[in-house]
């Protein structure tokens, strides 16, 4: 009888077949095809995702980046990712301790070679997140050992040890604050401030890379460098011959020295003008850290401000507002919103810059919320300004998107809608209050008595204050000669929420709203039968 | 004509092949003009002992080919013509057949037995053929049956039971086949034959005893008669099939098995230790698909959420690990001479290591204690089986243990391992070369604080990979796999991977004068060789290697002519140009990729039009794996030239149309697909002059009926990329391109939904869909949007039909949600009037707003204020 060829059910067992293809398999080996095919297929996902997502966003020039969504203070930067070979300990037993004994005499000896070895142990040990032994080197001992090799003697490896105690020192300073003053109290800043004028340019982007780390922590840190000479040190990493790695490197040093406030006036001038060369450049990392250093300038005061505005910046920061990276876009509307916040003149130079049509766009395309919360505040700082600027955000066509968000939008985002739509109607000429009505601006304002800011209460009660002023004239043309936006305000619920305003536990709001109240409508049981004429006399 | 049939089935199998095709002309003649009387010829045929064995063989196989086939269409045919015989005619023809299982010939039962498997699958889910089971129990029943009437019945039981589905038998018939079966199984059968046959047909009804085995008294009866088999003293044969038996039960009714796992250890361990190989093979078996039915239950439990009804799990294995693991070492010392340069062979020390790596994949660390002593013990033996048996059970228990676990181990005996590629037995070498590939691939991580490899061992590992690579060809394979894996580690290691760097041209040289072997009598060498090559390239540190790279590049151009210019004489010769093209434009797909995303473009571009060269001379050699390849490395280059992709374009453009064309290779015509959206981007309305041509094909490979389904999904998503590219002069393809989106997403709404397979196919298929009007409506948005107005409310009503019938992945409903964006940003307040009557986008939107896929809700969010602002403008 021939052999009966039952065939086997794949689905319920694995026949021999297979299991002999499991015998030494190496299955990625033998895949190489279909993994490319799927590499592939991911790249052109991705470039398909992107092509859309640079439509959608109109018309902006190059390819997108994933979005980073930190806004604010210098970022600590960790250390170097992990390097090729191992610290030779994982966890402190007695036996690593000992072993930590003998690195810490090779750190002393006075052979370059036992030194070298020994500092770049050290620095693979700091390397290594939460590795026990980190705390047992951080001791004042060795910290102080490392700052003195920075300034080792002339040798062929002297400048690896530099780089190597250097890199120590980085991966000591991206720790806590207390390590960073281990750093600092052992003298390491005018050392490392020293390396930034050897001829390696490994060394010099080593020590900017810890000075980097050192700056990020506190501001009597920053002002440790500078008083060290190291901004003009950093300064003159600026030139011709630097590499990219290393300007990218200067960039972000400089901008984490950016955070706090520069001693001198001539001092921020002077990176003003490295800045203002910076932003023409066409690297990614460094358009975005000269950014995130305007922004920070940005932050100190008007007189910064206004060095920015002199620095003729300005223009080409409204321009980088439609770059395709939020890594870029970011700090520059931060920016700019503080110049927005400036006096009327720095305004009008932004307006002039065409801002406004480049907010529109961040406010109504796909942009994350932080950057489109930061657009919104820029525009209700513009509205706070003069009426020609007032009339700027009308002709903008914005009007409508900034109640629309006073409505849907975001909380913060909200807000800021909210705000600008105060400031406008508070500060616009009756013509512009007309238009600002006509599309619905009495409504919003009212909604938003509803809010517990009282900051922001305040301005609204100002904005519908100017609001009836102005309807108190139209009154001679209503037939009825009634006040047409008190009773836009009857109608949309606003005069309950005004009335329940009087409960709010503010003097200026309690008094604000009476005074409306007042004003504009007769008092139940009031012996008057025509509203008071409004008094003129206290905007 | 009967007479005529028996000499036309004999002269078709004649050597002379003028006869032969005279004979299968005249058959088939026969079959067109005539199909009922033909099989009904052709069962009379095969059941008249008076007939030649040979024309009796013919006619069972035609016969069977006349009513199953692999390809389905094929078979659906098939069937229908099956059906529309004359009723008389089947019973006729089947009766034959049932007859035939009682001749004395056992080549005519077999396939008698074959065939009726076959009618039956056709006729009892169509509730026809109702008496066939009572027929053939009677047949096995009756006491005084021939034994071999008997074993030809229940071979035919057990094929109708693997032919038609559980729900199509009624539970009193499968209880009847079950009690015949069983009963033919029992040591009461006298004939050694018959209960092999039952063991065997058992095996087939399993999946229909469900309720057999959920009654306690049944099931305990079955695995009684099972146990007893696996045990009998008759034949390996028989115990083989029972333990085959008890393998599928193992996988189909592990959660009944517990009272019986005592009694299934003693009987395995017995087999595994004392019975023929064939039958210790399967018990073996018994263990690896225990283990991989509980990792699949471990899966199961962490994927389920408590409240869900809970996976049963009783860790059998790891109960049974430590008299388990024991008897695995034992087998692990069984090798055979050379059993690794023989492809066909399987043996008990390869079934019981691969078992043992189940096993260690199942229970994790604890397999190791068992093992090291077994490993510690036998390693440096002066017997190679001890050796090689030693560093197996290693590398066997590498993947399941944590890291830590092994890593102490891994270290110490690294410098072991090296030495052992030494060893004077390619057998232990072979092993060796593996067992530091899995270290390389399960134990070694470079970004970790301690890795394995290190400064130090590296130079030691490459001096010995670099020279085992010149080993005997097995051997050889094992180090290219290492040091693949080697290599893998330093993925994304950042400036970790530079420790090769020192290593990368030495490599790349080992690897290209392996894959120049003469030597090499199987391919795998010299694919493995390549596709290591690829991985050390790809992994390799960018700014350290560039240099190395471009040479590689160009010796690689070097060598693809070299296959070009070839003597192809036989498709032997043809077949071997076209894998070693294969593999070739593969490495130059991957340095296309590492050079072209990093300072290296300009490598890359310099080379550009030496590598089309190459490219289309692949092409003109025709074959249609390397044109996929070729391909694939194409759309790589285009990325990586941009726009300068036009000028190859001319020629180019041929072979495109050519893959486009294939539909009888679907993964061409695909891979072409692809290709064409890679181009786009890159050349953006340079590829004008070409649209025609290729939305021409497009559009027929959609109505191609005939054309592979996976293929369409990509055609739609290329519709968008396309539209993309040149923007409004889309315009005259819009008229063709978007009935047949409308129509296929009416299609959709008609699939079966509750098949798997289809709703994933649906999913791909309406996000293709989409891709396209998302691709069209930002394509029009800045010059000739209202081109769009009449499409958009079927895209709307398309959008919510997808939203409202629940079956969406997330990347399909993100990809909805980004269309309903893109209307309103190109439309603007045109979509007042398309969502005037609706509120689904506002439930849709709010759904999307809630979500926890970041994308998705950044997506709505966009979607959500593009509409608000078009619905106030």
């Amino acid at each position: 009888m021939p052999p009966s060829p039952s065939p086997p059910r794949p689905a319920r067992r694995t026949p021999e077949n297979a299991r002999k293809k499991a015998y030494k398999e190496q299955t990625d080996v033998t895949n190489g095809r279909r993994r490319r095919e799927a590499q592939l297929l991911q790249l052109r996902k991705s470039r398909r995702e992107d092509t859309l997502s640079k439509r959608r966003r109109d018309d902006a020039s190059s390819p997108s980046t994933e979005p980073e969504s930190d806004i604010g203070p210098a970022r600590p930067e960790s250390d170097r990712p992990s390097s090729s070979d191992p610290p030779p300990l994982a966890c402190a037993t007695d036996a690593d301790s000992n072993k930590l004994l003998g690195i810490i005499n090779g750190l002393k000896s006075e052979n370059i070679s036992l030194q070298l070895e020994a500092t770049t142990k050290i620095r693979k040990i700091l390397s290594v997140d939460g590795n026990s032994l980190a705390e047992e080197v951080i001791t004042a001992d060795v910290v102080a050992r490392l700052v003195e090799l920075l300034s080792s003697k002339k040798n062929p490896r002297g400048p690896q040890l530099q780089v190597e105690a250097a890199w120590a020192l980085t991966n000591i300073t991206a720790g806590t604050s207390e390590h960073t003053e281990v750093v600092t109290n052992a003298g390491a800043v005018p050392k490392l401030v020293k390396l930034l004028e050897s001829p390696r340019s490994d060394v010099r982007e080593q020590a900017m890379w810890a000075l980097g780390n050192v700056a990020a922590e506190s501001q009597r840190c920053r002002e440790l460098i500078i008083d060290h000479g190291g901004l003009v040190q950093l300064l003159s990493q600026f030139n011709e011959h630097a590499k990219v790695s290393n300007l990218r490197m200067a960039t972000w040093t400089l901008s984490n020295l950016c955070f706090g406030k520069l001693p001198s006036k001539s001092q921020t001038k002077a990176v003003l003008q490295i800045l203002q060369q910076l932003l023409n450049s066409i690297d990614e990392k460094i358009l975005s850290d000269t950014c995130w250093a305007v922004s920070y300038l940005c932050n100190h005061g008007t007189d910064e401000i206004q060095m920015v505005i002199e620095s003729q910046i300005c223009c080409r920061l409204v321009k980088l507002l439609m770059h395709s990276s939020p890594k870029v876009v970011t700090p520059v509307i931060l920016a700019l919103a503080n110049v927005s916040a400036a006096d009327d003149c720095q305004v009008q130079f932004l307006i002039d810059s065409g801002i406004l049509q480049c907010l529109l766009k961040l406010l109504t395309r796909n942009y994350q919320k932080c950057i489109k919360n930061q657009a919104c505040r820029t525009v209700s700082n513009i509205c706070a300004g003069t009426t020609a600027q007032i009339q700027a955000i009308i002709d903008a066509k914005m009007v409508p998107l900034l109640i629309q968000l006073s409505q849907h939008g975001e909380t913060d985002i909200k807000k800021e809608a909210i705000w600008a739509i105060a400031n406008a109607t508070s500060g616009g000429s009756p013509d512009q209050i007309r238009s600002l009505v006509g599309d619905g601006c009495i409504i919003a304002l009212c909604n938003a008595l509803v809010l517990s800011d009282a900051d922001l209460l305040y301005a609204c009660l100002n904005g519908l204050e100017s609001i009836l002023k102005v309807g108190e004239m139209e009154k001679m043309k209503d037939e009825a000669g009634a006040n047409p936006y008190a009773v836009l305000m009857e109608e949309c619920g606003g005069l309950d929420k005004l009335e329940n305003l009087q409960g709010f536990n503010n003097d200026a709001i309690f008094e604000k709203t009476i005074k409306l109240l007042e004003s504009y409508w007769v008092e139940e049981g009031s012996e008057f039968e025509v509203p008071k004429e409004p008094s003129t006399d206290d905007t | 004509m009967a007479m005529e049939i028996t000499q036309a089935l004999l002269a078709a199998q004649s050597p002379d092949t003028q006869t032969r095709t005279a004979a299968e002309a005249s058959l088939k003649q026969f079959q067109e003009q005539n199909l009922p009387q033909f099989l009904l010829s052709l069962s009379v045929e095969l059941s008249n002992e008076q007939k030649p064995p040979e024309s009796r063989r013919l006619a069972g196989i035609i016969l069977k080919n006349s009513l199953d086939a692999k390809d389905s269409a094929r078979k659906e045919y098939l069937t229908q013509q099956w059906v529309s015989v004359d009723p008389s005619i089947k019973f006729q023809i089947k009766e034959s057949l049932l007859r035939t299982l009682g001749s004395s010939a056992a080549e005519a039962r077999h396939t008698s037995s074959q065939v009726i498997a076959k009618v039956a699958s056709i006729e009892i889910p169509r509730k026809e053929w109702q008496d066939l089971i009572g027929k053939l129990l009677g047949n096995v029943t009756q006491t005084f049956a021939p034994g071999f009437l008997k074993q030809a019945t229940l071979e035919a039981l057990g094929y109708v039971c693997e032919e038609v589905a559980p729900q199509d038998l009624e539970q009193d018939q499968v209880n009847a086949i079950l009690t015949a079966v069983v009963q033919g199984m029992t040591s009461a059968e006298p004939n050694s034959d018959v209960r092999l046959a039952a063991i065997r047909a058992l095996y087939n009804a399993l999946d229909f005893a469900q309720q057999n085995f959920e009654n306690q008294v049944e099931r305990n009866f079955i695995m009684k008669v099972v146990c007893e088999t696996a045990v009998s003293k008759e034949s390996a044969e028989i115990r083989q099939a029972a333990f085959e038996c008890l393998v599928a039960i193992a996988s189909i009714y592990y959660d009944y098995l517990e009272p019986y796992m005592q009694t299934l250890f003693n009987l395995t361990a017995e087999a595994v230790r004392g019975d023929e190989e064939q039958v210790a093979l399967q018990a073996i078996e018994f263990w690896s698909t225990l283990a991989e039915e509980e990792m699949e239950r471990q899966d199961d439990c962490v994927a389920l959420d408590e409240l869900n009804s809970p996976v049963l799990h009783f860790h059998f294995i790891d109960k049974a690990l430590e008299s388990l693991v024991p008897m695995l070492l034992e087998t692990l010392l069984k090798q055979e001479e050379d059993q690794d340069q023989d492809d066909t062979v399987w043996n008990l020390s390869m079934a019981g290591g691969t078992c043992l790596g189940l096993v260690s994949k199942t229970v994790g660390d604890k397999v190791v204690p068992l093992v090291m002593p077994f490993v510690e013990r036998n390693i440096a033996k002066a017997d190679w089986h001890s050796r090689e048996a030693a560093t197996f059970a290693f590398g066997s228990i590498l993947e399941g243990p944590s890291v830590e676990k092994l890593s102490p181990l891994a270290r110490s005996g690294f410098e072991f391992l090296l030495s052992a590629m030494k060893d004077q037995n390619s057998h232990v070498r072979d092993t060796t070369a593996w067992t530091l590939g899995r270290v390389f691939e399960l134990v070694h991580r470079p970004a970790s604080g301690d890795p394995i490899v290190n400064e130090k061992n590296l130079p030691g590992i490459m001096t010995v990979l670099l020279e085992s690579i010149r080993d005997v060809p097995n051997v050889a394979e094992k180090v290219c796999g290492a040091l693949y894996f080697l290599a893998q580690g330093y993925e994304d290691a950042g400036p970790a991977s530079k420790a090769l760097t020192p290593y990368y041209e030495s490599i790349i040289a080992a690897l290209l004068s392996t894959a120049d072997r003469v030597d090499v009598s199987n391919v795998r060498l010299r694919a493995s060789a390549y596709e290591t090559l690829n991985e050390v390239v790809r992994c390799s540190y960018a700014p350290e290697t560039l240099n190395t790279t471009a040479q590689l590049l160009q010796e690689i151009i070097r060598r693809v002519i070299q296959t070009v210019e070839l003597q192809v004489v036989s498709s032997d010769d043809k077949e071997k140009q076209s894998d070693l093209q294969a593999l070739l434009c593969g490495v130059l797909q991957v340095i296309i990729q590492k050079l072209g995303s990093s300072e290296g473009k300009s490598v890359i571009l310099q080379a550009a039009d030496q590598m089309m060269m190459v490219f289309l001379r692949v092409f003109g050699c025709r074959s249609s794996t390397v044109h996929e390849e070729a391909m694939l490395a194409i759309g790589a280059l285009a990325y990586v030239t941009g726009a300068d992709f036009a000028k190859y374009m001319s020629e180019f453009y041929r072979f495109l149309e050519m893959g486009l064309t294939n539909f009888e290779e679907y993964q061409v015509c695909s891979i072409s697909v692809g290709v064409v959206g890679d181009i786009c981007r890159a050349l953006d309305d340079k590829i004008l002059p070409y649209c025609d041509g290729i939305m021409t094909i497009l559009l027929k490979d959609l109505s191609n009926a005939m054309l592979n389904r996976s293929v369409k999904p990509p055609i739609f998503s290329c519709f968008g990329d396309i539209a993309l590219a040149i923007g409004e002069k889309f315009d005259k393809y819009l008229i063709y391109a978007a009935p047949m989106m409308q129509s296929a997403s009416e299609m959709c709404m008609h699939l079966d939904t509750t098949d798997d397979d289809m709703v994933e196919y649906i999913n791909q298929l309406r996000r293709g869909i989409f891709e396209a009007y998302s691709g069209m409506l930002q394509g029009f948005k800045n010059s000739n949007s209202e081109i769009m107005i009449p499409y958009a409310r079927s895209l709307v009503q398309f959008i919510e039909a997808v939203f409202k019938d629940n079956i969406s992945d997330d990347l399909v409903t993100k990809a909805a949600v980004a269309a309903l964006g893109d209307v309103a940003d190109a439309l603007g307040g045109g979509i007042k009037v398309l969502l005037a009557n609706s509120s689904f986008y506002n439930e849709l939107l709010s759904e999307c707003l809630l979500s926890e896929d970041y994308t998705l809700k950044e997506t709505a969010e966009w979607a959500h204020t593009l509409i608000q602002h078009a619905l106030q403008s």
